[in-house]
């Protein structure tokens, strides 16, 4: 085909696609109105009537994941301004520190880029002092805010399931200790949000462990259930602690991390490996993984 | 209130315009990121991702330099060959979300039955900017002075890609077929 050929058709096609698009036409019409290109046309207009039809019908966003991401999305955007005001007050009490280095460096004749460089210093030294400090805070603290944002980001910058899993238990370990820490004077408000941070933490943990291949899920696996075990354990600790209007979502707590505690289905052993394990012929590799338990004759019996 | 507008009190964090963004934008984002990827859950974590990666890069924006969409876009594009990059091994096909369209002719019944996995797998073969004028243009049904800004280019060369483009599906879609059928 030409150049100017396919030019042309680029034209008509467009032409046609603004038309089926606004419903002044139908692929019909336009291979109608343009017999001579019917055989190019043809399937690039069929081909565009199947995408249109695939869009109405697929792709489309589920209204509660709509809603659930707007909340976060927001909350997230609330907790930047508190980032920046934070980091901002923390800055501001040492401008006037800077403004001595400022008034001695002229004093001392110091150049423009060294004072440049010690404000770069303490501007950095302090944002990062403000997210570690963010880090020890404890649910109703004001820096709270700062680490579960924080947490969040981590969470959605991490890539692949088991990235997210593993994120996952780390911040449930984090809900425990806070919920150890504050349990004997935390408010039962307090107390429960931490609780409800802690199902998240788990659930969205087992979600990702779901999706973990087989083969790679193992270890993550075992890192589930210990936390889990962990879970539980610490919270039947916490309850002896807590005011009496937060025991019942204690209980119910450790009710779920019961529940918890079962591994996902698929990476169970199946029935049939667990049938097979222990009565395996012991070939090469058999022999490996039993030379500690079991006394073979020969020279390995020396052990 | 003017995309413009609310873009500029979004960079200073206004909860009400980052809401008015959100809506304007989050079912074309959703819908880009689940046809270039073909799974619904995956495609709902990197939207999400999105929207906070723009949170984070907002106050950067420089609307002189590039139009808001365009920017945004470049950032789920960001999201998506990251993805790719870690999940090339476990790519899924897109799920048969059958919603039955009202005053739906027969024609457009056997189009949405063809199947998508069909089509989603064509879509996989094309080059990666047909895939995205094939995306942006006829699955989200931007027009072309929006999809040439997302893609830098001119409307003229949209038109002769998206001509490209639509040959090129057309072939894998005739040659898919008949490979299956043997």
């Amino acid at each position: 085909m030409r150049s100017d050929q396919k030019k042309e058709i680029s034209k008509i096609l467009n032409n046609c696609l603004h038309l089926i698009n606004t419903s002044q036409a139908t692929v019909e019409d336009c291979l109608a109105r343009y017999p001579e290109y019917r055989k190019s046309l043809e399937p690039l207009l069929r081909t565009y009537a199947l995408l249109k039809v695939k869009a109405a019908s697929e792709g489309k966003i589920s209204p509660a994941f709509k809603t659930k991401t707007k909340s976060l999305f927001l909350e997230a955007a609330q907790a930047q301004p508190t980032l920046t005001s934070l980091l901002s007050r923390v800055f501001s009490s040492s401008r006037e520190g800077i403004e001595r280095i400022r008034e001695k460096s002229r004093r001392w004749a110091l150049p423009a880029t060294k004072i440049i460089a010690v404000n770069l210093v303490i501007l950095l030294l302090l944002g990062s002092f403000t997210v570690v400090a963010s880090a020890r805070s404890l649910p109703g603290d004001s820096l709270y805010k700062v680490k579960a944002f924080v947490e969040r980001v981590q969470l959605s910058l991490a890539f692949g399931s088991p990235r997210k899993s593993n994120l996952n238990l780390r911040f449930a370990q984090r809900r425990l200790e806070e919920l150890e820490k504050i349990a004997g004077k935390g408010k039962q408000q307090v107390i429960e949000a931490t609780l409800s941070a802690l199902e998240e933490n788990l659930t969205q943990a087992s979600e990702y462990l779901n999706k973990v291949p087989p083969d790679q899920g193992k270890k993550l696996q075992k890192e589930y259930q210990k936390v889990t075990r962990q879970s539980k354990a610490v919270l039947e600790r916490v309850y002896l602690k807590v005011p009496q209007p937060a025991k019942g979502a204690i209980e119910k707590a450790i009710e779920k991390s019961q529940q918890y505690q079962k591994a996902p289905s698929h990476l169970e052993p199946s029935p049939k490996e667990k049938l097979e394990a222990p009565q395996k012929t012991p070939g090469k590799s058999g022999e490996k993984k039993d030379k500690s338990k079991k006394v073979h004759p020969g020279k390995s019996g020396k052990k | 209130m003017e995309l413009k507008e609310l873009v500029q009190r979004a960079k200073n964090y206004d909860l009400e315009a980052l809401g008015q963004i959100y809506e304007l934008f989050v079912d074309k984002i959703y819908k880009y990121i689940f046809f270039k990827i073909g799974d619904r859950t995956e495609a709902e974590d990197l939207t999400e991702q999105v929207f906070l990666k723009m949170l984070q890069a907002i106050r950067n924006f420089r609307p002189r330099k590039t139009p808001f969409s365009a920017w945004l876009f470049k950032i789920a594009s960001n999201v998506v060959t990251d993805y790719y990059r870690t999940h090339s091994r476990y790519l899924k096909v897109p799920l048969e979300e059958a919603t039955e369209a009202e005053s739906e002719s027969v024609e457009e019944r056997v189009l949405r039955d063809f199947s998508s996995e069909k089509l989603y797998m064509a879509i996989t073969k094309l080059t990666g900017e047909q895939q995205n004028v094939i995306i942006l243009k006829f699955l989200m049904g931007l027009s072309n002075l929006e999809v040439a800004q997302i893609l830098k280019k001119s409307e003229g060369a949209i038109k002769s890609l998206q001509h490209r483009a639509l040959n090129s599906l057309a072939k894998i879609l005739k040659g898919g077929s008949r490979g299956r059928k043997k």
